[in-house]
């Protein structure tokens, strides 16, 4: 599932039915590889989901067994929510210097939130195995040898 | 002089404090190439490789 | 082997593997004997920033690429002194070639020093050195204006102020870095090293 595509899908509660939010922004560890929490729009009270709360991310909407589970999603969770962690839109640098692009997308499992790939605004499309670090100033991706 | 007048004098006088903060800082900045004759060392002076960095192989 | 100018390098971003960009390359520091590249001294990246006191070695530089120059980590910076003498690196002045005269040893000006060539060595453990000068030619070469390139072993000496040629070297080699390459690898060849 690609970020582009999931973005803007509603937050839907089991318990209630309602809807109770909306996927505006993803939150990605990259020491994991794997989106750890959602950041969600018009909400009631709290603007985070972590991925663990989520029963499930669907084609169609993504449930919640209740509206208490969104919150500020914890202190792990905000340290990664800051500019220097965004992925979309940021440079993407190799680890021997050279830079291939801007990230288009963001490939994901909506199983397991982890990363597929890393799709560059040149064409290519980088695994996200090759995944260093995500800074202030790029994305570092191993080299392709 | 009225009262705003006063206030462009002050203006354009922290404009140009900032356009020569920047000036200075960038001159600072560049960078040029510095021949260092402490120690002799390069390709055919018998010294021993050091331990160096992989380089990205281009042709 | 990967030619570039030192021109190239200055003001080239230094990225840590985990993306931030510490500082980015003030000048480049090369020995006397044989050119090799000792490291770098830095200057932040705002828009206020100067010169930093931390400088890079070239043995903790994990690549030289196109468009960065990685480091593991900015824990591998070092104070700027370990990599040059701090009073040489001042300003541009001192120890800086570029714009210093090249002088034959007859005593006759041939131009001005513009820019530096390096060999990027693509082994693993590979080094970086200076293979030559680019200069802009003076009336004396006849071809005044002119940009040139001249290998470092043509060359006699270097200093803030001068460079200086054999009165011989009328025929500098090379305008453009392809043949330059060539020459390069020739001179390595005659030293019997592989590079």
């Amino acid at each position: 599932m690609l970020f582009s595509d999931a973005k803007g899908r509603k937050v839907v509660s089991s318990a209630t039915a309602a809807t109770v939010g909306k996927v505006s922004r993803f939150v990605v560890d990259p020491a994991t590889r794997a989106v750890v929490a959602l950041e969600l729009k018009k909400t009631d009270g709290g603007d985070v989901l972590r991925w663990s709360d989520i029963t499930a991310f669907g084609a169609d909407a993504v449930t919640v067994a209740d509206q208490g589970r969104i919150g500020d999603g914890g202190e792990d969770v905000k340290a990664l929510s800051d500019k220097a962690h965004r992925v979309l839109g940021k440079r993407v640098l190799t680890s021997s210097g050279d830079e291939l692009g801007k990230v288009d997308d963001v490939d994901f499992d909506p199983r397991s939130g982890g990363l597929t790939a890393l799709l560059v605004d040149n064409g290519d499309e980088v695994t996200a195995g090759r995944l260093l670090g995500v800074g202030s100033y790029a994305v570092v991706v191993r080299d392709d040898p | 002089m009225e009262w705003w007048g006063w206030v462009i004098v002050a203006v354009v006088v922290i404009a140009l404090v900032v356009v020569a903060a920047l000036a200075v800082q960038a001159r600072r900045r560049r960078g040029g190439v510095i021949i260092d004759s402490r120690g002799q060392n390069g390709p055919g002076s018998g010294r021993p490789g050091q331990g160096g960095p992989g380089q990205d192989g281009r042709p | 082997m990967r030619l570039m100018r030192t021109s190239e390098i200055t003001k080239r971003p230094v990225v840590t593997m985990a993306g931030d960009d510490v500082a980015q390359i003030k000048d480049i520091v090369y020995a006397a004997g044989g050119g090799r590249i000792g490291g770098f001294t830095l200057a932040g990246r705002g828009l206020f920033s100067g010169p930093l006191k931390e400088g890079l070695s070239w043995e903790s530089v994990s690549a030289l690429g196109a468009d960065a120059v990685m480091i593991r980590d900015e824990h591998v910076l070092q104070p700027a002194k370990e990599v040059v003498d701090a009073s040489r690196a001042s300003g541009g002045s001192g120890a800086n070639v570029l714009g210093s005269q090249v002088l034959s040893d007859a005593g006759v000006d041939l131009g001005v020093v513009r820019d530096v060539v390096v060999a990027v060595d693509s082994a693993t453990g590979g080094h970086c050195d200076v293979v030559g000068y680019e200069i802009e030619a003076s009336e004396a070469l006849g071809t005044q204006g002119e940009k040139v390139l001249i290998p470092l072993p043509d060359t006699i000496a270097a200093s803030g102020e001068h460079l200086m040629v054999p009165a011989s070297a009328k025929e500098f080699v090379g305008r453009d870095l392809a043949g330059f390459g060539a020459a390069v690898e020739a001179f390595r060849a005659q030293l019997g090293g592989a590079s």
